[in-house]
């Protein structure tokens, strides 16, 4: 995007699977880029280890000065992200104007 | 509950399968899970409290129930360990028990972990075991069948 944001689209179970499938490409982009905003609208599932490679990305990113946000979970996926507490360290939003906000402060 | 929630819950049934403790087989067990709650028309939120505890006890045993695992989900013990899932329905509650033949592990008493520090400080683990505890109404640990026995329930 021209704002410098980067959009990620993710969809299906961030299960263990999938987390396995999605690891190196979200190491890549947490290298290589420096403002993400992760679009969990159309995934379904989450679990601990899907968890883990958003945690370690954004932990990559917010080590160059970078950050990640979390756009529109579905609200069983909120549970689960609230519940292990993620929304402390990656904010949480219903809207990519959201996400732009908390990018431009 | 409505009329069509309760349809499952008159006529008490249990389903049980064996699997190993194996990536192929984590996806394996969600898809039998998901056959059965759809088969039982379980509510949508009773499933996905279902499926994050079967994939949290699952990849438990896959990633540090062998006597050499090392936590890495490159590292699988092989042959792979044995694994039975048990799920129970009665008029109260769905339970779902969960035997492996790995390293005695008590979940109950295992430190859980919620992300509660800076991003800088944090470590992995103990988030699945936190889960497990947020999503289940109950859980149980010991020392049975296979080796370990966990049953998780689910109150209806």
């Amino acid at each position: 995007m021209d704002n410098g944001i980067t959009s990620v689209l993710l969809s299906g179970r961030m299960d263990v699977q999938g987390a396995i499938a999605i690891d190196k490409k979200f190491s890549a982009i947490a290298e290589e880029k420096k403002k993400v905003v992760i679009d969990l609208s159309r995934v379904t599932f989450m679990a601990s280890l899907g968890i883990r490679t958003l945690i370690m990305s954004c932990k990559t990113l917010a080590s160059k000065g970078g950050d990640m946000v979390l756009l529109n979970p579905q609200p069983n996926v909120e549970k689960v992200l609230r519940t292990s507490g993620v929304d402390t360290v990656i904010q949480i939003v219903p809207d990519m104007n959201a996400a732009a906000a908390i990018f431009a402060k | 509950m409505n009329a069509v929630q309760k349809q499952h819950v008159n006529h008490p049934r249990t389903w049980r399968k064996a699997f190993t403790g194996t990536l192929d087989d984590i996806s394996a067990a969600a898809k039998w899970l998901d056959a059965i709650a759809a088969e039982q028309q379980f509510p949508e939120q009773l499933v996905f409290a279902l499926q994050v505890c079967l994939e949290e006890l699952l990849t438990n045993i896959v990633r540090h129930g062998g006597a050499e695992s090392s936590g890495n989900l490159s590292d699988v013990q092989l042959p792979p360990l044995n694994v039975e899932i048990t799920i129970c329905t009665s008029a109260q509650h769905i339970s779902m028990t969960i035997e492996d033949d790995g390293k005695p592990f008590d979940i109950v008493n295992a430190p859980a972990q919620r992300i509660d520090r800076p991003l800088d400080e944090l470590q992995p683990g103990g988030l699945g075991i936190q889960l497990v505890r947020n999503f289940a109404s109950s859980i149980a640990y010991a020392p049975a069948g296979l080796g370990n026995r966990v049953v998780v329930e689910f109150l209806l």
